[in-house]
Protein backbone atom coordinates (compact mmCIF):
# COMPACT_ATOMS: atom_id res chain seq x y z
CA UNK A 1 0.00 0.00 0.00
CA UNK A 2 1.52 3.10 -1.10
CA UNK A 3 2.32 5.97 2.08
CA UNK A 4 -0.32 8.08 1.06
CA UNK A 5 -2.87 6.17 0.98
CA UNK A 6 -1.68 4.77 4.37
CA UNK A 7 -1.77 7.45 5.97
CA UNK A 8 -5.11 8.24 4.37
CA UNK A 9 -6.55 5.31 5.81
CA UNK A 10 -5.19 6.18 8.97
CA UNK A 11 -6.42 9.30 9.31
CA UNK A 12 -9.68 7.64 8.12
CA UNK A 13 -9.88 4.39 10.67
CA UNK A 14 -10.62 6.35 13.75
CA UNK A 15 -13.71 8.11 11.75
CA UNK A 16 -14.83 4.57 10.76
CA UNK A 17 -13.83 2.90 14.18
CA UNK A 18 -16.01 5.83 15.93
CA UNK A 19 -19.00 5.64 13.50
CA UNK A 20 -19.24 1.99 14.58
CA UNK A 21 -18.97 2.11 18.33
CA UNK A 22 -21.56 5.28 18.18
CA UNK A 23 -24.66 4.28 19.31
CA UNK A 24 -27.11 5.03 16.76
CA UNK A 25 -30.64 6.42 17.24
CA UNK A 26 -32.21 3.59 18.69
CA UNK A 27 -32.99 4.45 22.18
CA UNK A 28 -31.84 8.10 21.98
CA UNK A 29 -35.52 9.56 21.50
CA UNK A 30 -38.67 8.12 23.68
CA UNK A 31 -40.65 7.00 20.42
CA UNK A 32 -39.30 8.33 17.19
CA UNK A 33 -35.95 6.19 17.40
CA UNK A 34 -35.75 3.74 14.37
CA UNK A 35 -34.38 5.84 11.85
CA UNK A 36 -31.43 7.93 10.84
CA UNK A 37 -32.63 10.86 11.81
CA UNK A 38 -35.61 11.62 13.72
CA UNK A 39 -38.10 13.39 10.90
CA UNK A 40 -37.63 10.32 8.89
CA UNK A 41 -38.76 8.27 11.75
CA UNK A 42 -41.58 10.54 11.91
CA UNK A 43 -42.56 10.33 9.04
CA UNK A 44 -42.26 6.25 8.84
CA UNK A 45 -44.81 6.41 11.85
CA UNK A 46 -46.85 8.71 9.81
CA UNK A 47 -47.05 6.24 7.22
CA UNK A 48 -47.07 3.57 9.06
CA UNK A 49 -50.34 4.73 11.17
CA UNK A 50 -51.96 6.41 8.08
CA UNK A 51 -52.31 3.22 6.33
CA UNK A 52 -53.35 1.62 9.34
CA UNK A 53 -56.36 4.22 10.06
CA UNK A 54 -57.34 4.06 5.68
CA UNK A 55 -57.55 0.25 6.79
CA UNK A 56 -59.93 0.70 9.47
CA UNK A 57 -61.77 2.71 7.85
CA UNK A 58 -62.89 0.15 4.81
CA UNK A 59 -63.32 -2.49 7.86
CA UNK A 60 -65.91 -0.29 9.30
CA UNK A 61 -67.39 -0.02 5.40
CA UNK A 62 -67.46 -3.26 4.99
CA UNK A 63 -69.00 -4.03 7.82
CA UNK A 64 -71.79 -1.03 7.45
CA UNK A 65 -72.74 -2.88 3.90
CA UNK A 66 -72.83 -6.41 5.32
CA UNK A 67 -75.32 -5.19 7.48
CA UNK A 68 -76.92 -3.22 5.09
CA UNK A 69 -77.56 -6.15 2.53
CA UNK A 70 -78.69 -8.54 6.27
CA UNK A 71 -75.55 -10.61 5.17
CA UNK A 72 -73.12 -12.16 7.92
CA UNK A 73 -69.93 -10.13 7.23
CA UNK A 74 -67.84 -13.80 6.41
CA UNK A 75 -70.00 -13.46 3.32
CA UNK A 76 -69.49 -10.42 2.44
CA UNK A 77 -66.45 -10.36 0.16
CA UNK A 78 -64.20 -7.70 -0.63
CA UNK A 79 -61.51 -7.22 -2.81
CA UNK A 80 -58.49 -6.22 -1.09
CA UNK A 81 -59.46 -7.45 2.46
CA UNK A 82 -58.98 -11.03 2.91
CA UNK A 83 -58.82 -10.16 6.84
CA UNK A 84 -62.81 -9.51 6.86
CA UNK A 85 -63.19 -12.53 6.05
CA UNK A 86 -62.71 -13.67 9.65
CA UNK A 87 -65.00 -11.50 11.31
CA UNK A 88 -67.91 -12.78 12.34
CA UNK A 89 -69.50 -10.45 15.20
CA UNK A 90 -69.73 -6.78 15.58
CA UNK A 91 -67.96 -5.74 18.07
CA UNK A 92 -64.38 -7.24 17.77
CA UNK A 93 -60.94 -5.03 17.92
CA UNK A 94 -60.64 -3.78 14.98
CA UNK A 95 -56.79 -3.87 15.37
CA UNK A 96 -56.73 -7.34 16.15
CA UNK A 97 -57.53 -8.18 12.24
CA UNK A 98 -55.09 -5.57 10.10
CA UNK A 99 -51.92 -7.39 10.99
CA UNK A 100 -50.97 -6.79 7.21
CA UNK A 101 -50.46 -3.60 7.71
CA UNK A 102 -49.61 -2.89 11.33
CA UNK A 103 -49.24 -3.99 15.07
CA UNK A 104 -52.09 -3.06 17.66
CA UNK A 105 -49.57 -4.02 20.69
CA UNK A 106 -46.77 -1.33 19.11
CA UNK A 107 -48.84 1.42 18.45
CA UNK A 108 -50.08 1.10 22.13
CA UNK A 109 -46.68 0.25 23.28
CA UNK A 110 -45.24 3.37 21.82
CA UNK A 111 -47.45 6.01 21.74
CA UNK A 112 -47.98 5.92 25.52
CA UNK A 113 -48.39 9.49 27.72
CA UNK A 114 -45.33 9.40 29.20
CA UNK A 115 -43.30 8.59 25.80
CA UNK A 116 -45.15 11.63 24.29
CA UNK A 117 -44.91 14.21 26.90
CA UNK A 118 -40.89 13.14 26.98
CA UNK A 119 -40.53 13.53 23.19
CA UNK A 120 -42.43 17.32 23.53
CA UNK A 121 -39.69 18.06 26.38
CA UNK A 122 -36.98 16.94 24.79
CA UNK A 123 -38.54 19.22 21.42
CA UNK A 124 -39.13 21.71 23.90
CA UNK A 125 -35.42 21.80 25.25
CA UNK A 126 -34.39 21.56 22.17
CA UNK A 127 -35.62 24.82 20.18
CA UNK A 128 -33.18 24.43 16.93
CA UNK A 129 -33.86 20.87 16.55
CA UNK A 130 -36.01 19.57 13.51
CA UNK A 131 -37.79 22.92 12.88
CA UNK A 132 -39.56 23.51 11.01
CA UNK A 133 -39.38 20.59 8.73
CA UNK A 134 -39.35 17.65 11.02
CA UNK A 135 -41.41 19.24 13.83
CA UNK A 136 -43.91 20.13 10.62
CA UNK A 137 -44.04 16.18 10.38
CA UNK A 138 -44.55 15.21 13.48
CA UNK A 139 -48.28 17.74 13.13
CA UNK A 140 -48.84 15.88 10.09
CA UNK A 141 -48.91 12.86 12.57
CA UNK A 142 -50.85 13.94 14.97
CA UNK A 143 -53.34 15.66 12.69
CA UNK A 144 -53.55 12.66 11.21
CA UNK A 145 -54.32 10.23 14.27
CA UNK A 146 -56.68 12.82 16.12
CA UNK A 147 -58.38 13.60 12.79
CA UNK A 148 -59.22 9.73 12.20
CA UNK A 149 -61.82 9.56 15.46
CA UNK A 150 -63.76 12.08 14.14
CA UNK A 151 -64.24 10.76 10.99
CA UNK A 152 -65.08 7.68 12.53
CA UNK A 153 -67.44 8.57 14.90
CA UNK A 154 -69.70 11.47 13.15
CA UNK A 155 -72.60 9.98 12.25
CA UNK A 156 -73.62 9.57 8.26
CA UNK A 157 -75.80 12.22 6.81
CA UNK A 158 -79.20 11.32 6.93
CA UNK A 159 -81.31 11.50 3.68
CA UNK B 1 -61.65 31.02 7.43
CA UNK B 2 -61.76 28.93 10.30
CA UNK B 3 -64.69 27.71 12.43
CA UNK B 4 -64.55 28.80 15.50
CA UNK B 5 -64.01 25.80 17.82
CA UNK B 6 -66.06 25.61 20.80
CA UNK B 7 -64.91 23.40 24.06
CA UNK B 8 -65.02 19.29 23.40
CA UNK B 9 -69.33 18.25 24.46
CA UNK B 10 -69.31 16.61 27.49
CA UNK B 11 -68.55 12.24 26.49
CA UNK B 12 -69.32 9.48 29.44
CA UNK B 13 -67.43 7.37 27.69
CA UNK B 14 -63.71 9.27 27.24
CA UNK B 15 -61.52 6.39 28.62
CA UNK B 16 -63.16 3.67 27.38
CA UNK B 17 -62.95 2.46 23.33
CA UNK B 18 -64.58 4.85 21.07
CA UNK B 19 -68.11 4.13 20.17
CA UNK B 20 -68.76 4.14 16.84
CA UNK B 21 -72.53 5.36 15.37
CA UNK B 22 -72.93 2.64 14.19
CA UNK B 23 -72.39 0.49 17.08
CA UNK B 24 -68.75 -0.95 16.72
CA UNK B 25 -65.87 -0.61 19.14
CA UNK B 26 -62.01 0.65 18.43
CA UNK B 27 -59.52 0.16 20.30
CA UNK B 28 -57.98 4.28 19.21
CA UNK B 29 -60.01 5.36 22.26
CA UNK B 30 -60.98 8.85 22.99
CA UNK B 31 -57.93 8.99 25.39
CA UNK B 32 -55.67 8.53 22.51
CA UNK B 33 -56.96 11.10 20.04
CA UNK B 34 -56.42 13.17 22.96
CA UNK B 35 -53.04 12.24 23.30
CA UNK B 36 -52.57 13.22 19.94
CA UNK B 37 -54.91 16.06 19.90
CA UNK B 38 -52.78 17.25 22.98
CA UNK B 39 -49.04 16.49 21.15
CA UNK B 40 -50.53 18.05 17.88
CA UNK B 41 -51.26 21.58 20.03
CA UNK B 42 -47.52 21.38 21.89
CA UNK B 43 -45.79 21.09 18.18
CA UNK B 44 -48.33 23.68 16.34
CA UNK B 45 -47.36 26.16 19.20
CA UNK B 46 -44.05 25.09 18.95
CA UNK B 47 -44.04 26.00 15.43
CA UNK B 48 -46.13 28.85 15.98
CA UNK B 49 -43.42 30.29 18.25
CA UNK B 50 -40.55 29.37 15.70
CA UNK B 51 -42.35 31.18 12.77
CA UNK B 52 -43.57 34.24 14.55
CA UNK B 53 -39.82 34.46 15.41
CA UNK B 54 -38.59 34.64 11.76
CA UNK B 55 -41.14 36.29 10.42
CA UNK B 56 -39.82 39.68 9.41
CA UNK B 57 -41.16 43.08 11.07
CA UNK B 58 -42.70 44.05 7.62
CA UNK B 59 -45.64 44.76 5.68
CA UNK B 60 -46.12 42.55 2.49
CA UNK B 61 -46.67 44.93 -0.52
CA UNK B 62 -44.58 47.62 1.17
CA UNK B 63 -41.18 46.41 0.03
CA UNK B 64 -40.82 46.64 -3.73
CA UNK B 65 -36.91 45.33 -4.51
CA UNK B 66 -36.38 43.14 -1.91
CA UNK B 67 -38.56 40.85 -0.73
CA UNK B 68 -38.02 40.25 3.40
CA UNK B 69 -40.18 36.42 2.87
CA UNK B 70 -37.88 35.78 0.34
CA UNK B 71 -35.42 34.23 2.55
CA UNK B 72 -37.69 32.13 4.56
CA UNK B 73 -38.90 30.51 1.43
CA UNK B 74 -35.70 29.46 -0.75
CA UNK B 75 -33.72 28.23 2.08
CA UNK B 76 -32.98 24.54 2.01
CA UNK B 77 -36.06 22.15 2.35
CA UNK B 78 -35.49 21.64 6.03
CA UNK B 79 -35.46 25.37 6.32
CA UNK B 80 -38.01 26.65 4.31
CA UNK B 81 -41.43 27.61 5.77
CA UNK B 82 -43.55 26.05 2.95
CA UNK B 83 -44.26 22.46 4.42
CA UNK B 84 -44.50 23.70 7.70
CA UNK B 85 -47.35 26.15 6.95
CA UNK B 86 -49.15 23.70 5.07
CA UNK B 87 -49.39 21.20 7.79
CA UNK B 88 -50.24 24.16 10.59
CA UNK B 89 -52.88 25.44 8.14
CA UNK B 90 -54.39 21.21 7.94
CA UNK B 91 -54.33 21.20 11.55
CA UNK B 92 -56.14 23.94 12.46
CA UNK B 93 -58.66 22.93 9.95
CA UNK B 94 -59.22 19.42 11.36
CA UNK B 95 -59.48 20.87 14.80
CA UNK B 96 -61.71 23.31 14.05
CA UNK B 97 -63.84 20.59 12.13
CA UNK B 98 -63.99 18.48 15.67
CA UNK B 99 -65.47 20.63 17.28
CA UNK B 100 -67.58 22.81 15.23
CA UNK B 101 -70.89 23.46 16.69
CA UNK B 102 -72.86 24.81 13.70
CA UNK B 103 -73.04 28.21 14.87
CA UNK B 104 -70.78 31.17 14.25
CA UNK B 105 -71.24 33.29 17.70
CA UNK B 106 -68.42 34.66 18.98
CA UNK B 107 -67.54 33.14 22.27
CA UNK B 108 -65.73 33.89 25.34
CA UNK B 109 -64.86 29.93 25.27
CA UNK B 110 -62.74 29.87 22.00
CA UNK B 111 -59.54 28.64 22.91
CA UNK B 112 -56.78 31.46 22.99
CA UNK B 113 -53.97 29.67 21.86
CA UNK B 114 -56.32 28.29 18.53
CA UNK B 115 -57.12 32.67 17.92
CA UNK B 116 -54.05 33.38 18.16
CA UNK B 117 -52.14 30.61 15.82
CA UNK B 118 -54.72 30.88 13.74
CA UNK B 119 -54.34 33.99 13.51
CA UNK B 120 -51.24 34.27 12.56
CA UNK B 121 -51.04 31.28 10.28
CA UNK B 122 -53.74 33.20 8.50
CA UNK B 123 -51.95 36.38 8.19
CA UNK B 124 -48.53 34.88 6.96
CA UNK B 125 -50.65 32.62 4.03
CA UNK B 126 -51.94 36.62 3.50
CA UNK B 127 -48.47 37.86 3.22
CA UNK B 128 -46.95 35.38 1.06
CA UNK B 129 -49.45 34.50 -1.37
CA UNK B 130 -53.05 36.48 -1.23
CA UNK B 131 -51.90 39.66 -0.58
CA UNK B 132 -48.45 39.86 -2.68
CA UNK B 133 -49.10 38.97 -5.70
CA UNK B 134 -46.87 39.64 -8.70
CA UNK B 135 -44.40 41.34 -6.06
CA UNK B 136 -43.49 39.01 -3.85
CA UNK B 137 -44.06 35.67 -3.98
CA UNK B 138 -44.42 35.20 -7.88
CA UNK B 139 -41.22 37.41 -8.58
CA UNK B 140 -38.98 35.62 -6.78
CA UNK B 141 -40.34 31.65 -6.41
CA UNK B 142 -41.53 30.40 -9.71
CA UNK B 143 -42.09 26.40 -10.75
CA UNK B 144 -38.84 27.16 -13.11
CA UNK B 145 -37.14 27.34 -9.66
CA UNK B 146 -37.07 23.54 -9.22
CA UNK B 147 -34.48 22.80 -11.63
CA UNK B 148 -32.15 24.70 -9.63
CA UNK B 149 -33.05 22.63 -6.54
CA UNK B 150 -32.33 19.87 -5.58
CA UNK B 151 -34.98 19.11 -3.05
CA UNK B 152 -37.87 16.51 -2.47
CA UNK B 153 -40.53 18.97 -2.44
CA UNK B 154 -41.45 22.24 -4.98
CA UNK B 155 -41.22 24.65 -3.05
CA UNK B 156 -43.87 26.95 -5.56
CA UNK B 157 -46.00 23.65 -6.01
CA UNK B 158 -46.47 23.51 -1.85
CA UNK B 159 -47.57 27.28 -1.70
CA UNK B 160 -49.75 26.60 -4.66
CA UNK B 161 -51.10 23.77 -2.69
CA UNK B 162 -51.78 26.02 0.61
CA UNK B 163 -53.41 28.61 -2.06
CA UNK B 164 -55.61 26.08 -3.32
CA UNK B 165 -57.05 24.74 0.11
CA UNK B 166 -56.96 27.80 2.29
CA UNK B 167 -58.81 30.27 0.08
CA UNK B 168 -61.86 30.49 -1.53
CA UNK B 169 -62.46 29.82 -4.99
CA UNK B 170 -62.00 33.61 -6.04
CA UNK B 171 -59.56 34.35 -4.22
CA UNK B 172 -57.55 31.17 -5.56
CA UNK B 173 -58.42 31.90 -8.94
CA UNK B 174 -57.40 35.52 -8.87
CA UNK B 175 -53.72 34.18 -7.07
CA UNK B 176 -54.19 31.32 -10.20
CA UNK B 177 -53.99 34.49 -12.56
CA UNK B 178 -51.19 36.21 -10.96
CA UNK B 179 -49.09 32.87 -10.73
CA UNK B 180 -48.37 31.21 -13.68
CA UNK B 181 -50.78 30.27 -15.86
CA UNK B 182 -51.75 34.42 -16.88
CA UNK B 183 -52.45 33.96 -20.52
CA UNK B 184 -53.51 31.71 -22.96
CA UNK B 185 -49.60 30.74 -23.99
CA UNK B 186 -48.86 30.14 -20.24
CA UNK B 187 -51.61 28.13 -19.71
CA UNK B 188 -50.44 25.69 -22.34
CA UNK B 189 -46.88 26.01 -20.81
CA UNK B 190 -48.26 25.30 -17.26
CA UNK B 191 -50.08 22.13 -18.64
CA UNK B 192 -46.92 20.85 -20.61
CA UNK B 193 -44.84 21.36 -17.39
CA UNK B 194 -41.85 19.12 -17.88
CA UNK B 195 -41.72 16.26 -15.04
CA UNK B 196 -38.19 16.75 -13.34
CA UNK B 197 -35.53 14.20 -14.11
CA UNK B 198 -33.67 12.85 -11.22
CA UNK B 199 -30.80 15.10 -10.57
CA UNK B 200 -28.90 13.24 -8.08
CA UNK B 201 -26.48 14.38 -5.36
CA UNK B 202 -22.51 14.48 -5.88
CA UNK B 203 -21.72 10.76 -5.88
CA UNK B 204 -25.44 9.70 -6.21
CA UNK B 205 -26.63 7.64 -9.40
CA UNK B 206 -30.30 7.74 -10.72
CA UNK B 207 -31.32 4.99 -8.68
CA UNK B 208 -29.88 6.04 -5.72
CA UNK B 209 -31.36 8.25 -2.44
CA UNK B 210 -31.51 11.03 -4.60
CA UNK B 211 -34.40 9.64 -6.53
CA UNK B 212 -36.27 9.77 -3.26
CA UNK B 213 -35.89 13.85 -4.55
CA UNK B 214 -37.32 13.06 -7.58
CA UNK B 215 -40.56 11.84 -6.99
CA UNK B 216 -40.80 13.84 -3.78
CA UNK B 217 -40.95 17.01 -6.12
CA UNK B 218 -42.95 15.44 -8.48
CA UNK B 219 -45.17 14.59 -6.22
CA UNK B 220 -45.64 17.78 -4.46
CA UNK B 221 -46.12 19.61 -7.95
CA UNK B 222 -48.62 16.56 -8.77
CA UNK B 223 -50.93 17.85 -5.52
CA UNK B 224 -50.44 21.92 -6.33
CA UNK B 225 -51.60 21.04 -9.19
CA UNK B 226 -54.35 18.72 -8.02
CA UNK B 227 -55.67 21.71 -5.60
CA UNK B 228 -55.07 24.02 -8.33
CA UNK B 229 -57.49 21.80 -10.92
CA UNK B 230 -59.82 21.40 -7.80
CA UNK B 231 -60.20 24.72 -7.14
CA UNK B 232 -60.99 25.76 -10.62
CA UNK B 233 -63.69 23.08 -11.01
CA UNK B 234 -65.16 24.72 -7.90
CA UNK B 235 -65.02 27.70 -9.13
CA UNK B 236 -68.24 29.32 -11.55
CA UNK B 237 -66.01 32.42 -11.88
CA UNK B 238 -63.98 33.66 -15.17
CA UNK B 239 -60.24 34.39 -14.52
CA UNK B 240 -59.42 38.07 -14.38
CA UNK B 241 -55.72 37.90 -16.16
CA UNK B 242 -53.12 41.32 -14.66
CA UNK B 243 -53.92 43.32 -16.76
CA UNK B 244 -57.53 42.96 -16.60
CA UNK B 245 -58.55 40.95 -19.36
CA UNK B 246 -61.16 38.35 -18.79
CA UNK B 247 -59.92 34.78 -19.65
CA UNK B 248 -62.37 31.60 -19.07
CA UNK B 249 -60.96 27.68 -18.79
CA UNK B 250 -62.63 25.98 -21.31
CA UNK B 251 -62.45 22.32 -20.65
CA UNK B 252 -59.51 21.40 -23.24
CA UNK B 253 -57.80 23.58 -21.04
CA UNK B 254 -58.88 22.25 -17.76
CA UNK B 255 -58.48 18.78 -19.58
CA UNK B 256 -54.45 19.79 -19.67
CA UNK B 257 -54.31 20.60 -16.09
CA UNK B 258 -55.14 17.44 -14.91
CA UNK B 259 -52.86 15.95 -17.62
CA UNK B 260 -50.31 17.24 -16.55
CA UNK B 261 -50.75 16.54 -12.73
CA UNK B 262 -51.46 12.60 -14.18
CA UNK B 263 -47.33 13.13 -15.43
CA UNK B 264 -46.61 14.30 -12.60
CA UNK B 265 -47.94 11.70 -10.46
CA UNK B 266 -46.93 9.09 -13.09
CA UNK B 267 -43.26 10.34 -13.30
CA UNK B 268 -43.17 10.30 -9.33
CA UNK B 269 -44.36 6.40 -9.34
CA UNK B 270 -42.00 5.22 -11.72
CA UNK B 271 -39.08 6.60 -9.84
CA UNK B 272 -40.14 4.99 -7.04
CA UNK B 273 -40.82 1.47 -8.46
CA UNK B 274 -36.85 1.90 -10.13
CA UNK B 275 -36.07 2.33 -6.45
CA UNK B 276 -37.42 -0.64 -4.78
CA UNK B 277 -35.89 -2.77 -7.53
CA UNK B 278 -32.60 -1.51 -6.78
CA UNK B 279 -32.36 -0.75 -2.50
CA UNK B 280 -35.20 -2.95 -2.19
CA UNK B 281 -34.80 -4.44 1.68
CA UNK B 282 -32.29 -1.80 2.34
CA UNK B 283 -34.37 1.40 2.63
CA UNK B 284 -37.30 1.79 4.58
CA UNK B 285 -38.79 3.50 2.22
CA UNK B 286 -39.83 -0.17 0.77
CA UNK B 287 -42.81 0.55 3.04
CA UNK B 288 -44.87 0.86 -0.54
CA UNK B 289 -47.47 3.41 -0.60
CA UNK B 290 -48.45 1.20 -3.58
CA UNK B 291 -49.43 -0.95 -1.35
CA UNK B 292 -51.11 1.79 0.90
CA UNK B 293 -53.42 2.28 -2.01
CA UNK B 294 -54.91 -1.20 -2.59
CA UNK B 295 -58.02 -1.35 -0.36
CA UNK B 296 -58.93 2.76 -1.65
CA UNK B 297 -60.49 1.93 -4.63
CA UNK B 298 -62.71 -1.11 -3.32
CA UNK B 299 -63.81 1.66 -0.36
CA UNK B 300 -64.17 4.49 -2.58
CA UNK B 301 -66.49 1.49 -4.26
CA UNK B 302 -68.20 0.20 -1.34
CA UNK B 303 -68.96 4.43 -0.26
CA UNK B 304 -70.62 4.65 -3.76
CA UNK B 305 -72.42 1.01 -2.66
Amino acid sequence: MPAEEKEVLAQLLPVIQTALVVPSNVGRYPIFDGSYDWHSCVHAHWYWLSKLLTHLIFCRATIRIARALGQPLANTYVAGAPPLLVFTTPNYSLFAHVGTVGDESLFHHKFTQTNMTQEIAMLKQNPSFERPYGLAWFLTLCTEVAGYVYQATTPPPQH
Amino acid sequence: MYTRPPPPPPNTDRGVSTRYCDGTTSDISEGTEALFAAAGWEAAELLHEYLHALWPDTQCGAVKDVNPLHGLLTTPEYGNISWALIQLHRFLVAYAKKYKRGDDTDSEEEPSRYKSVAADVQRWIDEIVVGCEDEALHRYITWQQDDARVEFFSVYGNLMHLVGCSQPPATTMRIIAFSMIEGKKKRENVAILPVEESRGYAGGGELSYAGVHKYGLNWSRAWALKSLHSAILRSQQSIRGREGQEEVWDEKQKGMLLECWKAHLNAGLDTFKRIQLVEDKEWYGSLSPIHALVPLPSFLILLLA
